[in-house]
């Protein structure tokens, strides 16, 4: 068996590209931390990196998602808070206003004290978020909520409603949404533009509107009461609506952040680089391409040449 | 007596010279690329009768041959070719490979970003800031896509360029051997067929195997010394000492392909080895397709989300307008028609209709349209996306359709104002509604490609896989070739190689033997010298 010179050499020179090639490799994959440099190294693996980076950053998103109608619903929840002890002022006051024990200058200051929560209420009502947002319009939220005005010669003013009744809903989680606001309307009541008996009257403003023009004209009705009682209920039902929607972004935030967890650590055992192995691999590498070297020059030394 | 002495000495002085020469001819061509090692062939002269026996005369040069074996040659010049096949795909393939999947070029996080800003809007419709995020990244989406649609289109022509070198270096090498063979039949005939030129014979294989090289030929040889070379599957290349030239040119319904023709024949199809064929099946099975699945990808997110996008209403209560430049009835690019004229154009996305990854071809002979992914015969157009009016035909001539190929070339964005973004379902400027944002953002999740089967996270994910898988492939076809080919060598260079070991045992063999020679030279002389002074 024979073998000529220029393959011999060839064959060394060979050896040591190879050797010099896997080492190259491994010290990009070290450099990356990535375990598959290409696609072509594992494609199923590949694709399943990309599979699970997609979730991960949908559930990511939908973080995004929950902190931003939290945001919301929280300013809304103190701002129902605040309306709700507005009202109940409002009530306390109008019970002494329906004391029979007090006469009409006590009655006329009740009245006044009574408009002026009305129109801190209002002011409640027309609450705006970071954005200039208002935050029970519904859609229309570039509309002021509510609108009042007098004009003379009506002593009672007359309210507005800009929004509309629809609720914005944010979307916190696969095939989840949940409304991040209510309209005004189903909090304050719908606004009639006035005409409605005490009792009746189904707009919180219109109707404590009716209750202080009745304390001026010392002729009080009860049935005042009722309309507070009613929208009371309706704020409360409303906060209520509102807390248990926080508790949902509580609970769906976790599901994300466990669902994301879940994903990172397959993504990771799926394509992170197992360091111990990969500095072994780059160590055995190293010997094999010394040894490759010092062989090829010991080899090419020998030669009958030599001797002659 | 003396003379047949110092005629039998010479005789070996002259054989044993040739034989250094031979031997140092060797050991000067030890790096001469395909050079075949040679020796001297003696044998002894005519004997001649004497009463006591037959007195040999000598040695004589009987030939000088090369270590030449015709199966182990030929072996090579397979495994070159097969070799070179792969070899040219794999490249070719690990560049769209490493492209793809990275994430600072590749689409997944583009597409990711963009959706993840419809989200920010459908949190925050009345934000001008995130509406024009929203646009900057439809913008950078589509721009990304027009980016990879480009790199694909660089390496289509990185193809048609090595096919032009590739060919054009091939008819050099075929014009190089039909002169060899001319060469090698007047030499053999001025040895009268006893006496072979072997340097000239190994220049010859040398040039066969880099035609191999290009493309799988099949070499006969010539009672009369020359080789017949055929390519393909049976076009001839080479016939004794005329060539033909291969030709590279557009292909007749395909405007950005190349086909190799040979002789007026067009022989893509006929090719099974070397570098042309390695380029053709690149750009046929992996450049192609990706470049359609890519295309595919681009118009069905622009159709679908133009689609919706035009439902809905935005700042000021105008009638959504599509975001994206690829909307239904935009036109299809037709190419093929000479005299007669196709038309097509995208629908709006319905049920049961979906944009396929492939090509169409009309044969207005036959009326038929083919796709021509699975070549299957479509009969109901609009169930593939697009409309098609063939009234402007012409007998005779085929029109080649693609809705998916330029698609992603095409891509690119119309609205530049944030204000016109339709995140409201309900006319009449209604800032706060989100509700067609929120339908926008949930078109990442939904399947709507691919028959109601696929998102686009997932179809983008598929051609990443195929694209790698096949690199695979070719990486480890590539190796296993090369393990073949580095074997065919080694048993050529083992047969025929020179060993400079044994060129050196050879000298010293053929120097010892000259010398010896020499003296019985010397000894002829001084019997000659012993006969004179006897006889004086």
């Amino acid at each position: 068996m024979r073998i000529s010179t220029s393959w011999q050499h060839q064959l060394g020179v060979n050896s040591m590209l190879d050797q010099q090639a896997k080492m190259s490799a491994t010290q990009l994959k070290l450099a990356n931390d990535k375990k598959y440099l290409t696609p072509s190294e594992n494609p199923v693996a590949t694709t399943g990196l990309i599979n699970l980076e997609q979730t991960i950053k949908e559930n990511q998103q939908y973080q995004v998602n929950i902190g931003s109608a939290r945001q919301r619903l929280s300013l809304e929840e103190s701002s129902l808070r605040s309306a709700t002890d507005i009202l109940q002022s409002i009530r306390e006051l109008a019970v002494r206003g329906m004391n029979g024990s007090l006469n009409p200058e006590n009655r006329q200051q009740v009245a006044t004290e009574i408009d002026e929560l009305n129109k801190q209420l209002m002011s409640v009502a027309n609450t705006q978020n970071a954005n200039g947002e208002f935050i029970f319009s519904g859609y229309k939220s570039d509309q002021r909520t509510y609108t009042s005005s007098l004009t003379p010669p009506d002593t009672m003013p007359t309210y507005g409603y800009q929004g509309d009744i629809n609720q914005r809903s944010v979307a916190i989680g696969p095939n989840r949404q949940v409304a991040d606001g209510d309209s005004g309307e189903a909090v304050f009541g719908v606004v009639t533009g006035g005409g409605g008996a005490a009792g009746s009257i189904d707009n919180i403003f219109e109707a404590v509107s009716q209750l202080a023009s009745d304390l001026r004209n010392n002729t009080p009705n009860s049935a005042s009461l009722a309309d507070i009682d009613r929208t009371m209920v309706r704020i409360n039902t409303t906060d209520a609506s509102v807390g248990a929607r926080l508790k949902v972004l509580d609970s769906q935030e976790n599901i994300n952040a466990e669902s994301i967890l879940d994903h990172q650590t397959t993504a990771s055992a799926l394509g992170d680089l197992d360091y111990a192995e990969a500095l072994s691999k780059f160590n055995q590498q190293q010997v094999a391409l010394q040894a490759a070297q010092q062989t090829f020059t010991k080899v090419q030394g020998l030669s009958l040449f030599n001797y002659l | 007596m003396t003379i047949s002495i110092l005629d039998t000495a010479l005789s070996g002085l002259t054989a044993f010279r040739r034989s250094l020469e031979t031997t140092s001819n060797n050991i000067s061509n030890v790096n001469t690329e395909g050079y075949s090692r040679q020796r001297v062939e003696l044998s002894t002269r005519p004997e001649q009768y004497t009463g006591a026996g037959y007195l040999g005369t000598g040695v004589n040069i009987a030939d000088i041959t090369r270590s030449y074996d015709q199966f182990v040659t030929g072996q090579v010049r397979s495994s070159t070719s097969a070799f070179n096949d792969v070899d040219a795909y794999h490249t070719l393939a690990s560049q769209i490979d490493n492209m793809i999947a990275d994430e600072n070029t590749g689409l997944s996080p583009a597409m990711k970003s963009f959706f993840n800003s419809v989200n920010d809007v459908a949190n925050d419709p009345t934000s001008i800031p995130a509406r024009q995020v929203m646009l900057t990244e439809a913008d950078s989406t589509a721009k990304r896509f027009n980016t990879i649609s480009a790199r694909f289109d660089e390496l289509r022509n990185q193809v048609n360029a090595n096919l032009d070198t590739s060919v054009e270096a091939l008819n050099g090498y075929a014009k190089s051997v039909a002169d060899l063979n001319d060469k090698i039949v007047s030499e053999i005939g001025r040895a009268a067929g006893q006496h072979m030129p072997n340097d000239l014979l190994d220049q010859r294989d040398v040039l066969l195997n880099k035609i191999a090289e290009i493309v799988d030929v099949s070499v006969v040889p010539q009672s009369d010394g020359s080789v017949s070379v055929f390519v393909g599957q049976g076009q001839s290349l080479v016939m004794g000492k005329n060539a033909s030239t291969m030709v590279v040119k557009n292909s007749d319904v395909d405007p950005t392909a190349k086909d190799i023709v040979l002789s007026g024949q067009t022989i893509n199809s006929l090719l099974s080895g070397g570098e042309l064929y390695g380029n053709l099946r690149f750009r046929s099975e992996v450049l192609d397709p990706a470049q359609r699945q890519l295309g595919a990808l681009a118009a069905s997110l622009a159709l679908q989300f133009n689609d919706l996008h035009k439902q809905g209403y935005d700042l000021t209560g105008t009638q959504g307008l599509a975001l994206f430049n690829l909307d239904a009835g935009t036109s299809i690019p037709v190419s093929g028609g000479v005299n007669g004229i196709v038309t097509a154009s995208y629908r709006a996305p319905a049920a049961g209709e979906s944009l396929q990854a492939s090509d169409y071809l009309y044969d207005a002979t036959t009326g038929a349209l083919t796709r021509l992914s699975d070549n299957v015969v479509i009969t109901d157009v609009a169930a593939e996306g697009f409309d098609l009016d063939t009234s402007g035909v012409v007998a005779g001539e085929k029109y080649l359709i693609r809705p998916a190929f330029s698609a992603a070339q095409n891509i690119a964005t119309q609205i530049n104002n944030p204000k016109e973004i339709a995140a409201a379902k309900q006319p009449s400027g209604v800032p706060g509604d989100n509700s067609n944002a929120l339908a926008l953002a949930g078109l990442e999740t939904q399947t709507v490609m691919q028959n109601g089967t696929s998102t686009f996270s997932k179809v983008y994910g598929q051609m990443v896989a195929d694209i790698g898988s096949k690199t695979q492939a070719a990486l480890v076809s590539s190796g296993a070739q090369n393990a073949l080919l580095k074997q065919a060598t080694a048993a050529r260079e083992n047969l025929a190689g020179v060993n400079l070991d044994e060129e050196a045992a050879n000298l010293i063999k053929f120097q010892n033997s000259y010398q010896a020679a020499a003296q019985a030279v010397t000894v002829a002389k001084s019997l000659f010298d012993s006969l004179i002074g006897a006889v004086r």
